[in-house]
């Protein structure tokens, strides 16, 4: 049997339903189950299964379907029961997690997955981007956030209207969603009413009125100033107005605003006309002389409010609502007397405009540097203007603007009243009773001190459960002198009563016109969701406004913003630009691929020339990008020199400088050349080289062999000494190991070597003993049984003993044989190799192919051996951040806290582990091959992102050995060194123009 | 947080009849099991269906939801036949009453009154004046004689109007129970306990003299005179047993005042 149960307004994510059905199905007597939120597209799910009832059918998207299919009723109540255990679960489960502040949305969303709405309170300039990726993200957004231009507020709400979801603002000073305030809100309790505003104290004296008359508003949709405009056509407007129409705990809808441009009024007139709900509008500015059948028009936001209670009291609406003022005045103030409102709330200043303006016939409303009203010496200021708020606070959180125009006034022979308004609620100052009052006392002794009897009348925009207390502040007011009426537009009547002057409503019947209608669309299926729910909202910028969320039954999570890119807007609008592109986190998927699917193996040993063709010419390969031997660092210039004694090329070693000064030596880089060499990365055409190959494509990379410690070629040696290991390296250790690899049939499989040595605590740039030893217990049983000298074995295998940073070189060409393979694909922006000559530091991108980008590198912090300091090291140099290229090295430092203190990250584990997780956070991936055991088993970070470190701002860390200056010292110490974000700036700008993008 | 629907099952016939109506009300007050409703001057209780009514009753198939949801002051609309609830802290519940069950809690005519004696009697076994909610001293002595005389309400009632604790005082709660003896005994008191209580104690106590005065008492209270009606001694014990468990000790005040109105006969 077949029992279906539909819970309106009952919204839970498709995943935990999925959950939920596994639950349910595992109750015994259910036969099957299923159950889904009431889309169209769920509804087919239920057809194609014979599970569609017809009450199902009937479900709206905010349902929930539950379709059981049970042996009994007894089965059906078991189920239901279990269904209700597993929904409370999740909430239990959800409400005991701790959170910390998040760095940006991306964190944000893995502290709470299931949010719905992006609060942003943040600088204008940098907002839009970050709205653009909420908005993708799944998330409606309010943006209390101004300054953002026309354009952008279009290409933000077109994205919202077009993924389901709302774009509230910008400039949206004010909401209510679900009954949890947002931003500077009132406390007004939740009921049958759904407003949506253009304005912010326009929503705030309606829903306080509304509140203090006994009614309830569920709902307060913000659209921002510009919603209605022409160019934007009241998206918002039109979003907000139909998801009211589709919510069930709804029965009413108000609407404020300023009267709309004339093509969008048609339209939104049309929309109002078309849902079947009863709807009341102000149009501020306006004052109509009937109601049109459903849609109710009032001219004052009282009158606006007092129609929405009768209507959702289910009363008469009344033809007239008089403005009955509390105090009784006799309107006997001289001619030349004035009136001026000092207001803190545009909307309300705007009302109070008109009213006087109509009253007065005062040739109507201005906007002219923060005036709504200046005429015949009567003044109307919305002190919140941008005239008065730039560079200081608005005037809502600092009266102080306001108490300067008070005394001013006081003062003035004309002025004998003034109107104010006191806005309470969250985010606003939480004495600005007292301050006002306080200001009164004084005004009010300085007008008399002239003789002058100045009045003041207030009005308070609040709520009794408002953190300051609409009594309260009522009474603080009115012990300082001030008449205190419960509206705005009351105040303003008694106002124009003490000049002899009245405000006399119309009386408006309901008449029937023929207005054309449209066809209602379907609403967001996420804008529902957000309306059925309590908001689970990001919070981007000011930390205060997740109290009134968290008071009202929210959840948030506060991200400590900062801005992108460092707040360079070219490149936050590259970013922008390049995250909007679906085919490079396409790209970058494949490229993280090819290096995830890499499989290096240790194939063979060979004379370099004969695998890189450009070595059988007196050319020398180099660490880095390119770079001329006159601007090599000494230890560079001194390892070219100890190549040529080497190579035979030249006698003595001033013979070999004359002739790399007299360009007699080419070079090249060693990544031109599927090669990469350790610190000064000369390589030449007799010494012997690793054949790393990718087994995947048979891309073969290249590395000179590690010489052990002390006086090496790396490091700028050429005594005899370093000259003497290279020709034994050439003649005995090379071909040893040839003939060893020979024997292993396919050669090393390093990705076995490199995950059983990361587990043994090798991070392989610094450490890479585990790695060594592996390599050698692989090595060794080949080697002990070839036919070769008794003597020079031993010598091999006392060599490969003893040099602990063996395995290094190893790494390195199995980091160029992935990222070579990788490089391949040229889009996206995955870095491809990372590196350094002494001079500048290199990076490629996927996207760019084989162009470096170059900054001047920087030089590491580290720890000294004895007898040397920062002052004798030599600027960072090689090839081998291919390691970290990859994702070892620095950016898995925490595989190996042995060597933390030595590269100098700070000394302990969890400082290993800190700058582990900040490389993550530039990574796009992980490689599960590689597991950090010290990491949670967590693999390896892969995939560094330009775009990541651009946006963040956090660039590699590179672990280094640090050469002296000099050349022939040697090794000083190691340390860690930052790569310049110049390199990956400059990479993402010349991608973005190869791309077509405008990067002006 | 999702939204939940309640089914209320069963209402008393005292409760106004909303259900077609378009009304606006607040929660007037929250315990731990049920909780109060103010429409206009109207009080509703609604608490869970295995409990008796109150006179004011609705039982609802799972009122936690809303008791541990609602707070004073909560807005209330009822709209076709749903009664929507909007918490402050919480999102809207609906309770449907679509498919209430009414249930008649008027006072019968009681032809003949002798089987109140034996209720009486029964009523003497229970001790009732040492579990009263009301320290009674000389004055308070004073009026119970006056009560018990069946002397006017008026020369005597006004000692009990809000005396004592908690949201029905234990005074109101036996001036109920007296009216409640009272009419069941066709006697008319020069005044009602409504009119004596109105404006001068809580609203749930005012409520249930309303309740009274139009002829409607509680369940438990409804139940101990049918088994005094039907004359069967082993219903009458359960069914005063479970008055005594109402409140902290308002069953019993009532109980108290219901034998003192048969007293008064």
């Amino acid at each position: 049997m077949l029992t279906t149960q539909i819970r309106s307004n009952s919204y839970q994510d498709s995943i935990n339903l999925m959950l939920a059905t596994n639950a349910v199905n595992a109750v015994e007597g259910v036969t099957r189950s299923s159950i889904m939120m009431g889309s169209d597209a769920n509804k087919d799910i239920f057809r194609s299964s014979g599970l569609l009832t017809e009450e199902a059918e009937a479900a709206k998207p905010a349902d929930m379907m539950i379709v059981i299919d049970a042996e009994d009723d007894g089965a059906v109540e078991q189920a239901l029961a279990e269904l209700d255990r597993f929904l409370s679960d999740l909430s239990t489960k959800r409400a005991s997690k701790e959170r910390a502040n998040a760095r940006n949305l991306a964190e944000a969303l893995e502290y709470l997955p299931d949010a719905n709405l992006a609060l942003f309170s943040i600088p204008g300039e940098y907002a839009a981007p970050d709205m653009e990726t909420a908005l993708r993200a799944g998330l409606s957004v309010f943006s209390f956030t101004d300054n953002v231009s026309k354009a952008d507020e279009l290409m933000l709400k077109e994205l919202a209207h077009e993924s389901g979801l709302l774009m509230m603002g910008p400039d949206c000073g004010t909401g209510i969603i679900s009954g949890v305030p947002l931003a500077f809100t009132n406390a007004v309790r939740p009921g049958n009413i759904g407003i949506v505003g253009a304005s912010g104290t326009g929503i705030q004296e309606v829903t306080c009125i509304i509140d203090r008359l006994g009614g309830g508003v569920l709902h307060a949709i913000g659209t921002g100033g510009r919603d209605l405009s022409a160019e934007i056509g009241g998206i918002t407007m039109k979003d907000a107005l139909v998801a009211l129409e589709n919510d069930d705990a709804v029965d009413v809808i108000g609407l404020i605003s300023k009267p709309p441009a004339k093509e969008v009024r048609d339209e939104i007139v049309a929309l109002l006309h078309s849902l079947t709900k009863p709807v009341v509008a102000v149009f501020l500015g306006e004052n109509p002389e009937h109601h049109e059948q459903n849609v109710f028009l009032a001219h004052t936001l009282e009158e606006t409010a007092r129609i929405l209670v009768d209507l959702a009291n289910g009363d008469e609406v009344q033809s007239r609502y008089d403005l009955k003022v509390e105090h009784t005045v006799d309107g006997t103030l001289p001619e030349s007397a004035t009136v001026k409102g000092l207001y803190s709330g545009g909307t309300l200043a705007g009302e109070a405009a008109m009213l006087m303006s109509e009253a007065m016939d005062l040739g109507g409303l201005i906007k002219k540097e923060g005036y709504q009203l200046d005429s015949n010496g009567y003044q109307v200021i919305d002190l919140g203007d941008d005239m008065y708020t730039q560079g200081r606070p608005h005037p809502m959180i600092d009266p102080g603007i306001r108490l300067e125009f008070i005394k001013r006034y006081a003062a003035d022979e004309d002025t004998h009243v003034i109107l104010l308004d006191c806005v309470l609620g969250y985010g606003t100052h939480p004495e600005m009773a007292a301050e006002l009052a306080k200001a009164i006392r004084e005004a009010r002794e300085i007008a008399a001190s002239t003789g002058k009897e100045l009045t003041f009348i207030a009005s308070v925009c609040g709520t009794h459960s408002d953190p300051q207390n609409y009594d309260a502040a009522v009474s603080t007011l009115a012990d300082a002198g001030a008449l205190v009426e419960s509206t705005n537009a009351r105040a303003v009547r008694l106002a124009l009563q003490l000049k002899g002057y009245d405000i006399v409503e119309l009386a408006k019947d309901v008449v029937t016109v023929d207005r054309p209608t449209v066809e209602l669309p379907e609403p967001g299926e996420k804008v529902m969701e957000l309306l059925t729910s309590k908001p689970k909202v990001v919070n981007i910028g000011l930390e205060s406004f997740n109290d009134s969320i968290a008071t009202f039954g929210g959840e948030s999570v506060q991200v400590d913003w900062k801005p992108i890119a460092g707040g360079n807007k070219q490149l936050i609008r590259i970013l922008s630009d390049l995250k909007r592109m679906p085919e490079i986190a396409d790209a970058n998927e494949r490229v993280i691929g090819r290096l995830r699917d890499s499989q290096p193996f240790l194939v063979d040993v060979v004379p370099a020339k004969t695998v890189i063709d450009v070595l059988n010419s007196h050319t020398l390969l180099h660490a880095g990008p390119p770079i001329n031997y006159e601007n090599m660092t000494s230890p560079m210039q001194g390892s070219c020199v100890g190549a040529i004694l080497f190579e035979g090329w030249a006698s003595g070693a001033t013979e070999a400088r004359r002739m790399l000064e007299a360009g007699e030596i080419s070079f090249e880089p060693c990544h031109h050349h599927h090669a990469v060499g350790p610190m000064g990365g000369i390589t030449s055409g007799n010494m012997p080289v690793l054949v790393v190959k990718n087994m995947v494509d048979d891309t073969v990379a290249y590395c000179t062999m590690n010489e052990g410690i002390g006086k090496v070629l790396r490091f700028g040696a050429f005594s005899q000494e370093v000259v003497d290991r290279l020709i034994w390296m050439r003649d005995v250790l090379g071909p040893t190991l040839s003939k060893a690899l020979q024997s292993i049939e396919g050669g090393i499989n390093l990705n076995v070597l490199i995950a059983r040595s990361i587990a043994m605590g090798d991070e392989f740039h610094q450490r890479n003993i585990a790695g060594s030893l592996n390599f050698f217990k692989e090595i060794m049983p080949v080697i002990e049984v070839l036919e070769i000298d008794a003597a020079e074995k031993q010598a091999v295998v006392r060599f490969l003993a003893d040099t602990d940073q063996f395995f290094l070189n190893i790494m390195m060409a199995a980091g160029k044989a992935m990222v070579d393979y990788a490089r391949q694909i040229e889009q996206g922006t995955v870095v491809t190799t990372l590196t350094r000559n002494g001079e500048n530091f290199g990076v490629r991108i996927a996207g760019m192919g084989d162009e470096w980008f170059t900054a001047p590198v920087n030089t590491p912090n580290g720890l000294y051996f004895t007898g040397y300091s920062e002052e004798d090291a030599n600027p960072d140099i090689g090839d081998s951040a291919i390691t970290e290229t990859v994702g070892v090295g620095a950016m898995a430092t925490v595989a190996a806290p042995a060597v933390t203190r030595f590269v100098g990250s700070g000394g302990g584990y969890d400082d290993a582990l800190a700058l582990t997780e900040e490389m993550d956070r530039i990574c796009i991936s992980n490689n599960p091959n590689w597991s950090i055991p010290n990491w949670n088993f967590k693999g390896a970070s892969l995939g560094i992102d330009a775009c990541k470190v651009v946006e963040t701002g956090i660039t590699p860390v590179i672990n280094t050995g640090i050469a002296h200056r000099e050349a022939g010292v040697g090794q000083i110490g190691a340390g860690t060194v930052a790569a310049p974000l110049a390199c990956f700036e400059q990479a993402l700008i010349a991608y973005a123009q190869k791309l077509g993008f405008d990067v002006s | 947080m999702s939204v939940r629907r309640v089914t209320a099952r069963r209402m008393t016939s005292a409760v106004p009849d909303v259900r077609g109506a378009a009304r606006t009300g607040v929660v007037h007050s929250v315990f731990a099991n049920s909780f109060n409703v103010r429409f206009g001057a109207e009080l509703m209780n609604l608490g869970p269906v295995s409990r008796p009514l109150s006179a004011i009753g609705v039982g609802l198939s799972d009122p936690c939801v809303l008791t541990s949801e609602l707070h004073e002051g909560d807005r209330v609309v009822i709209r076709e036949r749903l009664m929507r609830f909007y918490p402050m802290h919480s999102l809207p519940v609906s309770v449907d009453l679509s498919a209430v069950e009414m249930v008649d809690v008027r006072l019968p005519d009681l032809a003949d009154h002798s089987c109140l004696a034996s209720l009486e009697q029964e009523l003497r076994e229970w001790n009732l004046e040492s579990r009263i909610g009301l320290t009674i001293d000389a004055t308070g002595r004073e009026h119970l004689t006056r009560a018990r005389a069946g002397l006017p309400l008026s020369t005597w009632g006004d000692w009990f109007v809000g005396r004592g604790l908690g949201l029905t005082p234990a005074g109101d709660d036996i001036l109920l129970g007296y009216e409640f003896a009272r009419r069941c005994m066709g006697s008319v008191l020069d005044v009602s306990v409504a009119e004596l209580l109105e404006g001068r104690t809580t609203d749930i106590s005012t409520a249930g003299a309303r309740a009274l005065r139009k002829g409607y008492v509680n369940e438990p209270m409804a139940r101990v005179l049918n088994a005094a009606m039907n004359g069967d001694p082993r219903a009458m014990k359960p069914a005063i047993a479970q008055v005594m468990s109402v409140g902290h000790t308002s069953g019993c005040d009532h109980l108290f005042g219901m034998a003192l109105g048969i007293q008064s006969t």
